[in-house]
């Protein structure tokens, strides 16, 4: 979890005077990339890495200067240094080219390197073996590239390269640096110097995310250093937390005229002044008042009314980076849109398309002349650092959602989220710190957690079973809430034609040899209604045959499922995005002749709080009836700890083998025989 | 950041009637009824190539597409070149939705991309322009280009269809005067020219819809292209280079190759330290092949211009700064055997498809990578070997790959087509291709079967030749977490639940294996009934196989040569005894052949497993026959015994 150091420049800076300023250009010297350090003996000799001994390749250490300045604009001058150990082949491998990716804002230069040979001989980088490449290009825009070659590197090689780039007119508040790379670092340091007095107001702090870094040093030259030892190279896993909450890093940032010392009076101020800026914008006009009240008209409640609203703008109003509007209208609305000012309620509305924040604004204004009571309601992403108001940074609580009070509590609403139901957020913003906005008394809540029931998966197949194994029959399938988002994110964009064969592949995926028919998919475009599937199936060789019996998987909508989790280790906590919900039915008619020897049941297995596993089996007349029912993430319980995660393996492998239940039918012995 | 980007676009883009009329033409025309896969069709490809007597090849490409239904498939209007060598001179786009206004993409709408991310000096780029997401059936995109390029090839490719359907594909050449062409049309019937001039046109009409399936043969193979050489009539005229055969271009593409393979001291030193203690030839071709098989891999390019694509750094430039791409590997080999006495030539082939090369075309644009042949005495016997007519025993070696030792050859170089040069000496000729036995993977497994149905077992696999490529690669590369993972998920989707506790690599690469022992506990892997029965399918534990859905086929399917031997040996828990076992089976077809059995004996049940694919194209005709086999394999492979509690 967050670490709750906060290391501080040592020097207090004086009030901003940003705009307008006449001030003697101030330029920072960085002298980091005019030498290289010694190498010791040590680092010559060493023979195998001491962060990962199974690393290839390590980085001895990692440097970065961060210096601000001010000349006619602010810049950021920021000088890397890296200097790396190659221990076997794979570590040649990854060592063999260099590419450092910049924007057309930023300069690279200064860029040097060497190998130093496990002889002692030393190949300088030459400046021939340094290409620029621009890697795209859009009118004026450009990304480009400066990439290298490093000479002679083998294994016992350390590498060693440095490179300057200086990037300006960009905003310089906040600075994201890794201190994990992409191969194990031994020392990696940040070193900061900020604007001076004449330029900023306030401190440049340096707060660090997922790691405890060496306190702050002040150094000979001016800077201020923090430093990381032992820094395993990332690894990304299923289901883990959003990369912010397990990477280590910091935040450098300017500490400008807010009052950070009291995060009450802090988070008060920002909503006031958020509240502020975003009712500017709800202007309303006569021609909006009236569509709302006709869009509400004989709405029985609030929530329905809040609803009906959502569900009109859906018809009027397109989001702007959705795939719903194409490229050019995209580009004329941009075209128009006010450099200086956000647009209003009403000139969203006139466009037909708005962004994200529009449509909520839209929402909270028409909300407002029908009485509602709307806020703007800062939120925070559970893919961002996992928020708490003692981190006292509008950074992250940057989307704005709509609150509607009904009976006394906020409930919100994304009308962004369009493959939603109204009222549903993304499972992102499902269960974070929100801070509903008000120009007298802001709070701050905790946004809703869909339950398990929200998103549905509920099937149901009637089948009938021949005597050489083949299973045939109808199958439906109804899924809800994230459950059918995920789906329906999948099929957006495509026809009714392609969506269907499309799921058809799907379901030819689990059965090679089967032959579906009489496909429907309905409602794939409308999250307000139940996204439904039907089929016909008949699946050759579904059961399997051996002399005198059958071998049969009952469990029809699990077969051939792959397990949850596979890998026995695990480094980060496991994060389901939803909590979600299962209900089957499967009936399947026996072959006449093959009864069933004794069936059983998977059964129940409890797993405490989180969710519950039951399996019912009923037997007819030469027929078989299994329920299943599976719900997974109540109370929200759906974050684990690495600690957790043998327990939570061990639940979700004893599920799959329940489901994997192999029930065997019998050849009837002929009349007058024995078995 | 997107905002900036889009911001820029929207200057790009123009409402106006400026539409062309061939646009409007295409987008008049009906289209046929196409099976509800198909998103968009094309209306028109016309492409030219007009020839210069200076070697420059101007191109002109109309094409217009018609959206049939909603699709995140837009189409992109992409013009590749490099601009050491060429230069877009025009690229302009419009589209035409179904009412409304059309829009005119002007020159800002152009991304402009390097192609290269990862590979140093590399100028390949590609401008692009595209239309936008959410476009209505109906609706026409087209655009037009027009790109010149210089080079020194006198000849040029052009593929006549993707995968959409196409109504009318039509390639023009246009010769000076004097000048002929020859040409073949591949995946299609003969299609003799239309001859106007020296332009000479291709046009093909009504091109069905490609689908893809897995297993075919890649898109190149199915679609109609065509090769065409041209060059001045009369002999005398110093324009250009005539390609009228692989001698010719052997001879050319010699001049690129051979002075940058020059011996040198350095080269000489080398040579002698890498060989000092070999005793035979072919130990001295090992120890070369090893060092340059770990120099580092970069894609250099240079001098374009002249061929760029076929000019190799000098071979001691190379070994200073120890690395280079395949040709610059190629050329450091050839200069260390020379220098330890072993004579060998650089042999150009494509590297990611052994149908790709086709011998009835002449022409530098079918190759892509470069390896090695090396003449060798009949005393070294090793299965990548081929008897040249004139340059004697060969053994073809790719110094690229990391995971093939000497004596093997990546699986998709064999059988390919490749051109050794070596003056008027060298041709084409077709690489080797190693039986399928060279290839095979053995599994054995041994395992104990508790009562509760739970398995503790050990596996033994042995990969031999090219099956062993992939996971040498994973091991050679320290990549043991991943190796480990690959297969903890592998095995679970086959065995559900299950826990790896151990899995050691060895690599014998000088004997072309690679074994890997597992330990393995299956939560799982009987399935108890009524407390007394226990199922258990033993092919389980044997490696997986093809599957192919049950649908008509449209393309042929490729199947490589490959052999899987697999016995498993698993001890019954003693209250149980084996009630059912399941039969033999027995297959022998056209594609190859299985056979599988089981047997109770001494407590354990055996199982064994052999499968033999023959390296084949089957043809569509024959999809069933191929899917029947497959299904066996895959019955076999669940086939359960049944043990009952005693």
């Amino acid at each position: 979890m967050t670490s709750q150091f906060r290391g501080r420049a040592a020097f207090p800076l004086a009030l901003l005077a940003l705009a307008g300023t006449s001030a003697i250009a101030a330029v920072p010297v960085v002298t980091a990339d005019n030498y290289w350090l010694p190498i010791t003996d040590a680092e010559m000799q060493m023979k195998a890495p001491v962060v990962d001994p199974k690393a290839g390749i390590e980085a001895l250490f990692t440097r970065v200067h961060v210096a601000d300045g001010y000349n006619s604009a602010f810049y950021r001058t920021s000088v890397h240094y890296v200097r790396l150990k190659v221990f076997t082949q794979e570590g040649k491998d990854k060592a063999a080219n260099f590419d450092i990716p910049y924007d057309k804002d930023a300069a690279i230069s200064n860029i040097a390197g060497r190998t130093i040979k496990p002889d002692g001989t030393i190949l300088e980088l030459s400046k021939d073996a340094i290409h620029d490449r621009v890697t795209v290009k859009l009118g004026g825009m450009k990304r480009m590239s400066r990439s290298f070659a490093m000479p002679g590197v083998e294994v016992g090689s350390i590498i060693e390269y440095r490179w300057r780039e200086i990037s300006e007119g960009l905003n310089i508040k906040y600075l994201r640096l890794q201190f994990q790379d992409e191969f194990p670092v031994q020392r990696a340091t940040v070193f900061v110097r900020p604007l001076t007095k004449e330029y900023v107001s306030g401190e440049m702090a340096v707060r660090p995310f997922n790691c405890k870094p060496s306190p702050m040093k002040l150094e000979n030259d001016g800077f201020n250093s923090v430093t990381l030892t032992n820094v395993p190279a990332f690894r990304e896993e299923p289901m883990m937390p959003g990369e912010p909450n397990v990477r280590p890093w910091v935040l450098v940032y300017y500490d400008v005229g807010e009052n950070r010392k009291d995060p009450d009076k802090y988070w008060v101020d920002v909503a006031k002044k958020k509240y502020s800026e975003i009712r500017e914008s709800m202007k309303t006009s006569g021609e909006l008042k009236q569509a709302a009240l006709e869009a509400v008209a004989g709405a029985k409640d609030d929530n329905e009314k809040a609803v009906r609203l959502v569900r009109w703008i859906h018809g009027h109003v397109r989001d702007l980076f959705s795939r719903q509007v194409s490229d050019e209208e995209r580009a004329d609305v941009l075209k128009k849109m006010p450099k200086d000012r956000r647009r209003t309620s009403v000139e969203a509305f006139k466009s037909g398309i708005a962004t994200s924040d529009e449509m909520n604004m839209l929402f909270a204004a028409l909300a407002t002349e029908v009485g509602l009571n709307a806020r703007p309601v800062m939120v925070a992403n559970r893919e961002d650092v996992t928020f708490d108001k003692r981190m006292v940074e509008s950074l992250f609580l940057r989307s704005i959602d709509m609150g509607i009070s009904v009976g006394g509590t906020w409930k919100l609403y994304d009308v962004s989220a369009r493959l939603l139901p109204p009222g549903m957020l993304s499972w992102r913003e499902e269960a974070v710190p929100a801070l509903v906005t008000d120009p007298k008394k802001p709070e701050f809540i905790i946004s809703p957690v869909s339950t398990p029931a929200d998103s549905l998966s509920a099937r149901k197949a009637k089948l009938a079973l021949a005597e050489d194994g083949t299973l045939e029959g109808d199958v439906s399938e109804t899924w809800t809430g994230h459950a059918a988002e995920r789906r329906r994110h999948n099929l957006d964009g495509e026809s009714a034609e392609r969506q269907q064969e499309s799921t058809k592949d799907e379901i030819v995926k689990v059965f090679p040899q089967a032959e579906v028919t009489t496909l429907r998919l309905e409602n794939a475009d409308n999250p307000e209604k139940l996204l439904e599937l039907s089929y016909h199936i008949r699946i050759p060789n579904y059961a399997a045959r051996t002399g005198k019996r059958i071998l049969l998987q009952p469990l029809y909508f699990q077969r051939g499922e792959a397990p949850v989790f596979t890998n026995a280790d695990r480094e980060y906590p496991v994060v389901f995005p939803y909590g979600w919900q299962e209900t089957d039915n499967v009936t399947i008619q026996l072959p006449a002749g093959f009864p069933l020897e004794k069936p059983e049941s998977p059964g129940e297995l409890t797993f405490g709080k989180p969710g519950s596993y039951k399996v019912t089996m009923s037997t007819g007349k030469s027929k078989l009836i299994y329920t299943r029912e599976f719900t997974f993430g109540n109370d929200g319980l759906i974050a684990y700890t690495r600690e957790g995660y043998p327990q939570l393996k061990r639940i979700f492998d004893e599920i799959h083998r329940r489901d994997e239940i192999t029930l065997s039918l019998r050849q009837a012995a002929p009349a007058g025989g024995t078995q | 950041m997107r905002a900036v980007f889009l911001i820029l676009f929207a200057s790009a883009l123009m409402a106006g009637d400026d539409v062309p009329a061939w646009v409007r033409e295409a987008a008049a025309q009906q289209t046929p009824t196409y099976p509800a896969k198909v998103a968009k069709v094309t209306l028109l490809d016309d492409a030219s190539l007009t020839i210069q007597t200076d070697g420059r090849q101007i191109s002109h490409e109309r094409v217009a597409v018609k959206m049939l239904q909603h699709t995140r498939d837009v189409p992109t209007a992409v013009c590749f070149y490099n601009p050491k060598t060429g230069k877009v001179r025009e690229f302009q786009a419009w589209l035409l939705p179904p009412s409304g206004k059309p829009t005119t993409f002007g020159k800002n709408a152009v991304v402009d991309q390097s192609l290269s991310n990862s590979y140093e000096y590399e100028e390949e780029r590609a401008r692009s322009i595209e239309p936008g997401g959410n476009l209505e059936p109906g609706t026409v995109f087209a655009w037009e280009i027009v790109d010149e390029e210089k080079t020194p090839f006198p000849d040029d490719q052009h593929s006549f269809q993707g995968a959409d359907p196409v109504l009318t594909s039509r390639y023009a050449l246009t010769l000076p005067a004097g000048w002929v062409a020859s040409a073949t049309l591949f995946n299609h019937a003969t299609l003799p020219p239309a001859v106007s001039g020296t332009t000479y046109t291709w046009e093909l009409r009504n091109l069905p819809w490609i689908e893809p399936e897995a297993h075919s043969p890649a898109m190149h193979s199915l679609a109609p292209r065509l090769g065409v050489n041209y060059y001045p009539e009369d002999p005398a005229t110093p324009a250009a280079r005539p390609v009228k055969n692989w001698h010719d271009l052997s001879v050319w593409a010699a001049g690129f190759f051979d002075p940058p393979a020059a011996v040198t001291d350095a080269i000489r030193a080398k040579s002698a330290e890498l060989t000092a203690g070999a005793a035979t030839e072919l130990d001295k071709i090992r120890a070369i092949a090893a060092f340059v098989q770990k120099t580092n891999y970069m894609a250099v390019a240079i001098n374009m211009a002249r061929g760029g694509g076929y000019q190799p750094h000098a071979a001691d430039q190379v070994l200073a700064r120890h690395y280079g791409d395949c040709k610059d590997k190629a050329t450091l080999m050839r200069a260390l055997l020379k220098a330890a006495g072993i004579e060998s030539y650089p042999v150009v082939i494509y590297a990611s498809d052994r149908q790709f090369v086709r011998p009835e075309w002449p022409s530098p644009n079918q190759f892509n990578h470069a390896i090695i042949a090396v003449r060798i005495s009949p005393e070294t016997k090793l299965p990548s070997v081929i008897d040249h007519p004139k340059l004697g025993r060969l053994l073809i070696f790719d110094p690229t790959s990391q995971v093939t030792p000497v004596g093997n050859l990546p699986e998709d170089e064999q059988g390919s087509y490749a051109l050794v040069i070596a003056g008027r000496d060298g041709d084409l000729v077709a690489m080797p291709v190693l039986p399928a036995n060279l290839n095979r993977i053995e599994s054995a497994a041994e395992g104990q079967l508790k009562p509760d149905g739970s398995l503790v077992a050990q596996l033994r696999r042995q990969y031999f030749g090219q099956s062993a490529s992939y996971l040498r690669h994973m091991a050679l590369f320290g990549q043991h977490d991943e190796l480990k993972r690959t297969f903890e998920e592998s095995l679970s989707d086959r065995l559900g639940g299950l826990s790896l506790d151990r899995i050691e690599p060895t690599d014998r690469m000088a004997d072309d294996q690679f074994g890997l022992n597992m330990d393995v506990t299956v939560k799982q892997f009987g399935h108890m009934l009524q407390g007394r029965l226990l199922m258990v399918a033993p092919g389980a534990l044997a490696r997986g196989s093809y599957r192919f859905p049950a649908k008509p086929r449209t393309a042929p399917v490729r199947l490589n040569a490959a052999q899987f031997q697999d016995s498993v040996n698993i001890a019954v828990p003693a209250q149980f005894k084996v009630d059912e076992l399941p039969d033999p089976v027995k297959v022998t077809g056209d594609y190859g052949s299985f056979s599988a059995k089981w047997k109770a004996e001494g407590g354990k049940i055996l199982f064994e497993q052999s499968i033999e694919l023959k390296d084949t194209i089957a043809p569509a005709a024959d999809y069933a026959k191929v899917r029947a086999f497959f299904d066996q394999v895959d019955s076999a492979r669940n086939s359960s015994v049944v043990l009952v509690r005693q």
